[in-house]
Order: C-alpha cells, then sequence, then structure tokens
C-alpha cells in the first residue's frame, strides 16, 4: 500500500466519523448503510477507522480539563437575559447556554398551571417499567420511588430513592429532566441509568449525552459510557469500559453482575434486593474478591456456592444470612 | 465471533499495543517514510487473521504479523539486510515491554491527551476543545465560533486524524520528541 492510498482512506473515514458526530453519534439509517458498505468493502477501510474512532473517543477523557484553564481563544458567549444571569451567579461562560436552558425550563414550570403527575415506586426484589405519554420508557429497580411529569412544555422526573433506567424519546424541544435531591439530570433524548442514595448520585450512559448538575458545581456532559458520581457538590466522571456498563445494568435482567468486587460491596448489592440480609461477620471474608454473574432474587443460592467455593461458613438465623471464615 | 465482537476485540486489544508495534517497526525498518503504511498493513492482516478466531495473545499476534510482513517486505524488496532479520528474531524481550508500559499509558493519558492537543493547528484545537472539553455539540460549537457547521465538521475530520497522529507519537513515550517531528513532516495532507 502507498502512502497516498492510506492517506486517502484515513481522511475517508475521519470525514465518516466527524459526520457521525454532528448527528450526535448516530447517522441517520440510510448513511449508516453507506458506512458499513463503505467498512466492509475492505479490511484497511475497517482497521482505519477503528483506529481513528477510538483516538476521538480517547479524547473524551479531555473533559477532565472543564474549567482548569482559560482554554478559549475566543470571546465568550453573549450573556444571556438579565435575571437568568442573576439567579445562577457562579455561572461561568462555557456551557452557560445549555444550563441556562435547564433553569429556564424549570422556573417556566414553577410559574405555569399545575400538571399532571404520576407516582410510581417498587418494593424491594420488585422490577418494574413504565411508558410515559411522551413515549420514554423507565425501568425502576429493587426499592425505588419517582415521580414523573410530562406536558406538552415539559418532561421532568423526580427520583426520590433508588435506581432506574431511563430510554428517553427524543424530542428537541421538551429536553427531559431528572432531578435527584440536589442534582439535575438532563437530556434530549438518550439511554442511561440513574442511581440515587441519599445525596448520592450514580450516572451511567449507554447511549447519547447526558448533562449533570450538582447544585453547587459546573454542570458536566457525560457520554456513552461515562459514569459520575454525584454527592451535593462534587462530581467524580470516569469511563467505563464495555463489560462494566454491561455489569451496571445487568440488573435490568435481574441479574448483579460482580467483577472484581469484595464480598462486603457484593452483600451490600444483594441486600438491596432481598429480605433476607446477607451479613459478613468477619474482616477476612468481607475482603475476598469475587466476580460473576448472580439472579439478585436468589441470595440462598450466592451463599451456597460462597460455602462450595470458598468453604465459609454460612447460617441462617431469621431473616439474616451470616457468613464466617471457617476458623472463626 | 460476529463483526461487533471482532471490532471490539481490536479495539481493546489491539489497538493498546499501538506505541508497542510502532516501536518494533522503526526498529527494524528502515524507511520511516513507510512505518505508518505498515502499521496499517498489520492490523488490516491481524483483524482478518482474528475474523475466524482469536489468538490467545493479540500481542504475540500483532508482533509475530508485523515480523513476517517485514519479511516479506524485505523479501519482495530484495533487501537482504543480516541486521534486518537479526533483529526481527529477537522478539522476545518486546513481550515484556507491555504491561508497565500499559500501566504508564492509563496513568498518564490525560497528559498524553493534552500534549496531544498542543500539537493541533489552532482553529483545529479550539473547535477540538470545545467539542471534547466543554462538551459543546458541534451546532453549538459553530454558534460558539461563529463559523458554519459545516466548517466545524471539517475541522472535526483534520482533528480526529490529527489526535490519532498526535496520540501515536506522543504515545512512543521518552522517543516522542524525535519521533514527532519527522511524522509531522512526513504528513504534508494532515
Amino acid at each position: 500500500m502507498k502512502n497516498k492510498e492510506l492517506t486517502d482512506i484515513e481522511a475517508r473515514a475521519a470525514d465518516w466519523i466527524a459526520e457521525r458526530d454532528r448527528q450526535d453519534g448516530r447517522l441517520p439509517p440510510e448513511r449508516q448503510a453507506e458506512l458499513d458498505a463503505w467498512l466492509s468493502a475492505a479490511t484497511a477501510h475497517r482497521v482505519a477507522f477503528l483506529r481513528l474512532d477510538q483516538a476521538w473517543q480517547r479524547a473524551d477523557r479531555l473533559r477532565a480539563l472543564q474549567g482548569a484553564a482559560p482554554v478559549f481563544t475566543q470571546a465568550p458567549a453573549p450573556r444571556p437575559s438579565g435575571w437568568a444571569w442573576v439567579a445562577r451567579s457562579p455561572v461561568r461562560h462555557a456551557a452557560a447556554g445549555l444550563s441556562l436552558a435547564t433553569l429556564a425550563l424549570v422556573l417556566g414550570l414553577n410559574l405555569g398551571k399545575p400538571a399532571q403527575t404520576q407516582n410510581y415506586a417498587t418494593e424491594r426484589g420488585q422490577r418494574e417499567s413504565v411508558t410515559l405519554t411522551d413515549g420514554s420508557k423507565l425501568t425502576l429497580n429493587t426499592a425505588t420511588q419517582l415521580r414523573t411529569e410530562v406536558t406538552p412544555q415539559a418532561r421532568q422526573v423526580w427520583l426520590e430513592h433508588g435506581e432506574a433506567f431511563f430510554d428517553i424519546a427524543h424530542d428537541a424541544k421538551r429536553p427531559f429532566v431528572v432531578h435527584a435531591g440536589k442534582q439535575t439530570v438532563t437530556v434530549l433524548g438518550t439511554k442511561f441509568s440513574l442511581h440515587r442514595d441519599g445525596d448520592k448520585l450514580r450516572v451511567a450512559v449507554l447511549e447519547g449525552r447526558v448533562q449533570v448538575q450538582a447544585e453547587q458545581s459546573r454542570p458536566a456532559v457525560l457520554m456513552r459510557a461515562d459514569t459520575a458520581l454525584a454527592d451535593a457538590g462534587n462530581l467524580l466522571l470516569t469511563k467505563l469500559s464495555p463489560q462494566q456498563l454491561t455489569a451496571s445494568l445487568g440488573w435490568l435482567q435481574g441479574k448483579l453482575v460482580f467483577n472484581e468486587v469484595s464480598l462486603a460491596e457484593a452483600a451490600r448489592q444483594f441486600n438491596r434486593y432481598g429480605r433476607k440480609q446477607l451479613v459478613i461477620k468477619d474482616d477476612a471474608a468481607s475482603r475476598i474478591v469475587i466476580g460473576g454473574v448472580f439472579d439478585a432474587a436468589n441470595v440462598e443460592a450466592f451463599a451456597r456456592l460462597l460455602h462450595a467455593g470458598f468453604g465459609l461458613q454460612v447460617q441462617v438465623q431469621n431473616e439474616e444470612i451470616q457468613i464466617s471464615s471457617p476458623a472463626s | 465471533m460476529n463483526t461487533d465482537e471482532l471490532n471490539a476485540w481490536f479495539v481493546d486489544q489491539v489497538l493498546p499495543l499501538e506505541a508497542m508495534l510502532e516501536r518494533f517497526l522503526r526498529r527494524n525498518w528502515r524507511d520511516m517514510d513507510e512505518i505508518s503504511d505498515l502499521r496499517q498493513e498489520v492490523y488490516a492482516r491481524v483483524y482478518d487473521g482474528c475474523a475466524r478466531g482469536r489468538p490467545d495473545s493479540a500481542q504475540a499476534f500483532v508482533l509475530t504479523t508485523a515480523r513476517n510482513l517485514l519479511i516479506d517486505r524485505a523479501r519482495r524488496a530484495q533487501i537482504v539486510s543480516i541486521e534486518t532479520y537479526a533483529d526481527m528474531d529477537a522478539l522476545a524481550p518486546t513481550l515484556d515491554e507491555l504491561s508497565p508500559e500499559r500501566h504508564l499509558a492509563a496513568r498518564s493519558e490525560l497528559k498524553l491527551l493534552q500534549i496531544a492537543l498542543n500539537l493541533l493547528p489552532a482553529r483545529c484545537r479550539e473547535v477540538i476543545e470545545l467539542r471534547k472539553i466543554e462538551g459543546l455539540s458541534q451546532r453549538e460549537v459553530a454558534s460558539r465560533m461563529g463559523i458554519t457547521e459545516d466548517t466545524v465538521e471539517r475541522q472535526v475530520s483534520k482533528g480526529v486524524r490529527a489526535l490519532a497522529l498526535a496520540l501515536q507519537a506522543t504515545g512512543l513515550g521518552s522517543a516522542a520528541a524525535s519521533a514527532a517531528a519527522p511524522l509531522r513532516k512526513g504528513r504534508k495532507t494532515q
């Protein structure tokens, strides 16, 4: 292969990546078909595309630099209207447009007529799917409570506690806003999961873009495979491997997926689902590292495996399954 | 293995070996202008070779493929260079290079990206910064910079290639400084 040929292939691949990026990561079907055809035409096309695409996705890490230093050579965007500017005083020019849109939406709604709200809740161990009037689908995990409100102007959810997966119907005119305590999550059309535990909120994005805003901090934009952990004032952002992403959504099939987690953490996960609680009695046992896919509803089977696999002692007392090291 | 699995495997297992592959090619091939072609050819052969089944070790497979390619090329070009063969047989030491390198790469990924960003032309860099650091969409980038969306898309396309090139150069580690310059000169089309 000659240099020129490779350069041409890379230029074409980069054009595809740029076009897809312009479409928010999803090409229209006919363009996607053209891309697939181009990729299948030669392995040289495919490997060049995969390589450039990976470089492009690696660059997502750059978001860690958000707010670190003035990165613009350009003047900041024009200021939005006065009241909004005052209302969110620590607003910085970056990404201000988006967060202000969110704020305006929330304020606008509060001034409007009372809208129709729905309450949904699941018991421990239950899982339930609901479809909202806009076509969005919500799946509630164990012990979850949330309230929804869909009006012609806005779509909102209040996540009181628990975990839910959101498959949001695209509607550019009506952003979908999830309020979780002090955090606000804003999306247009996407798939992601939220897990709220008190002030802590964990976000994992399967598709599209999601904006997360903690009360005191600047908004962060998450993309596919990003996960964020937010508390009242902080936000920690990391990238999930494909395996981790799958693992974090295992509950949609009623599964708990552990990948090198401590037994203590595994027990914590199981205890969200069942009435029977796993109690790890000693440190040595709780530090055991395990992995695998388990039925979230069948903690007894898990306990039996611990006995068979690690020789741990299992004792059942009322609603407690006590696990301890063999010696103790 | 279906295409998606193969793609995922290629991205997860093969692409992270790029710096190691580049070093191997550079050490064993004289004409630096041909390195990116060779890399591309290795990738294509590895991808096709793995369509039927995954090798146990991606690293060993990549290096063996690279070695065979260089031998093929050397034969075809009738360059029978003793040092070429001698070096290519010394594959064993390279096999140990990976783990510390991967570790380092994970730790300094952000640093690498920052360096890569600094290598981009100014306008392209600004587009990439707004898109990747601030998380703006291409449309938002266009209105922020006062340019058309088509222009943004073109800059992103340039940025994709430039980032890959810069990451590859910076990924070479200590050799980065010397490697980056000829690389950039050699690719006038970028």
